[in-house]
């Protein structure tokens, strides 16, 4: 499965990367760079079933820790 | 502001969209998830009530966000951040309201991936929903935002078209005591409601703050906004009549209303499954809003950037999307705690509080400043 997730990710490279390169964006090269870098790093940490944080229930907690005072 | 050449908006993105134009895309992005889950259902019976006061609330803040617009014609969101606030401060506000896009893309694809592993494809897994949908939407956003406005044009009255055939072919099996007693809830507990139908879906509108800039003419986006979010209320007002009317009490045992009511259809020519056509609502209205928060994430990022292509941006993003969809929630209910309590204060954070604060300090720094000659 580890294989699988990285040929998807070497092959959705090779769609953009070789034009990156020729036309020599290299910010752009950095920002595709380290976005892809965190998807296949939590793509790989999901697959390893590793307990991500949930977001948007961090976030609730978080809203109701300020607003919501319990009296 | 112009940097340079090669980074300033037109570089980014070339089309131009029309005023009409323009309200369909917003209605087709207002009917996105509602078509199967309408807003304010807590009411119950007043639900209807709620999304009409929800209307009006959006409608204030749609009122207050074209007003930054009209104030700043040709700029996105992003690019009013850094004049109204400093580069720096602007750019770190800007990346919270990207952000919020982006986390709106992932509860779209979270609902859609949600209503099709419950209701018509039980047995496939989730992700495969989770990649199809965003592979199409990835393409409609590499093609540019002219492309997904054209696609609207032609699903959203194919959507419409349904919702009153629907109607109208529902309208026999509506017992209308199913509205009564009207004014159930209390008044308090009725705003707060109402808040949350302006919150989702009426003031997601504020991601067209990055769509107005490519208007033909940017003085008119006030008008089409009020419009787009008045015919989007009518139209989910529609789909909530026969929520409450058909299903009645029963609506609170169903996750999808607007689907159970289809299920319900007793029509004596129509043998099958005719709640596909709410399906097919949904397929091509969640489409659309999940194009639309796509293309706001991807262009709000690359201006973010200062890059010079869109198109790196669209894979990487839409992976992260998928994988956001999936982690977003740590049970089944968090989502309906999450919409119902913190919801209420996280998104009206950013559809009124940002907003209203920017235009505050432009006002006060009075910006844009006249240039000789203009």
């Amino acid at each position: 499965m580890l294989i699988i997730i990285l040929l998807v990710f070497i092959t959705l490279a090779l769609f953009d990367l070789p034009g990156l390169i020729r036309k020599k964006y290299w910010r752009e090269l950095a920002v595709y760079s380290g976005l892809m870098l965190v998807a296949l790093v939590l793509s790989v940490l999901m697959l390893l079933n590793v307990q991500l944080p949930a977001v948007t229930t961090e976030i609730g907690n978080f809203i109701e820790r300020v607003f919501f005072k319990k009296p | 502001m112009r940097l340079g050449g090669w980074c300033c908006l037109s570089y980014l993105e070339q089309g131009k969209i029309s005023g009409s134009q323009l309200v369909i895309l917003m209605v087709g992005f207002l009917l996105g998830s509602s078509v199967v889950i309408f807003p304010g259902q807590a009411a119950r019976q007043d639900a209807w009530i709620a999304i009409i006061i929800g209307a009006v609330e959006g409608g204030i803040f749609a009122l207050i966000f074209t007003t930054l617009a009209r104030r700043f014609p040709g700029k996105t969101m992003v690019e009013i951040l850094e004049t109204v606030f400093s580069p720096y401060l602007g750019k770190l506000i800007a990346v919270i309201f990207v952000w919020y896009a982006f986390h709106d893309g992932s509860f779209v694809i979270r609902n859609f991936t949600d209503f099709f592993t419950t209701t018509v494809m039980i047995e496939t897994p989730n992700i495969v929903f989770a990649v199809l949908l965003t592979i199409v939407a990835a393409l409609a956003v590499g093609n540019g935002l002219e492309v997904i406005t054209r696609c609207s044009l032609v699903l959203v009255p194919l959507t419409v078209l349904f919702l009153l055939v629907t109607f109208l072919a529902q309208l026999s099996q509506v017992e209308w005591t199913n509205f009564l007693p009207v004014f159930e809830i209390p008044v308090w507990q009725l705003l707060k409601i109402s808040h949350s139908a302006a919150v989702f879906p009426f003031g997601e509108t504020v991601f067209f703050l990055m769509v107005f800039p490519f208007l033909n003419r940017t003085k008119e986006c006030r008008r089409k906004t009020v419009i787009g979010v008045l015919l989007g209320a009518l139209l989910i007002n529609i789909i909530a009549w026969g929520g409450i009317g058909v299903l009645g009490p029963t609506r609170a045992l169903f996750t999808y209303p607007a689907y159970e009511v289809v299920k319900m259809f007793n029509l004596p020519f129509i043998n099958t499954r005719f709640e596909i056509i709410v399906v097919i609502n949904f397929l091509t209205m969640g489409f659309l809003k999940l194009a639309v928060l796509y293309y706001v994430t991807v262009l709000g990022l690359g201006q973010i950037f200062h890059l010079r292509s869109l198109r790196p941006l669209i894979i990487p993003i839409g992976i992260l999307m998928i994988i956001l969809s999936i982690i977003n929630f740590s049970g089944i209910t968090e989502n309906f705690e999450f919409n119902t309590t913190s919801n209420l204060i996280y998104s009206t954070f950013f559809q009124l509080v940002i907003p209203l604060i920017t235009l505050i300090v432009a006002m006060f720094r009075r910006l844009p400043r006249r240039e000789r000659g203009c």
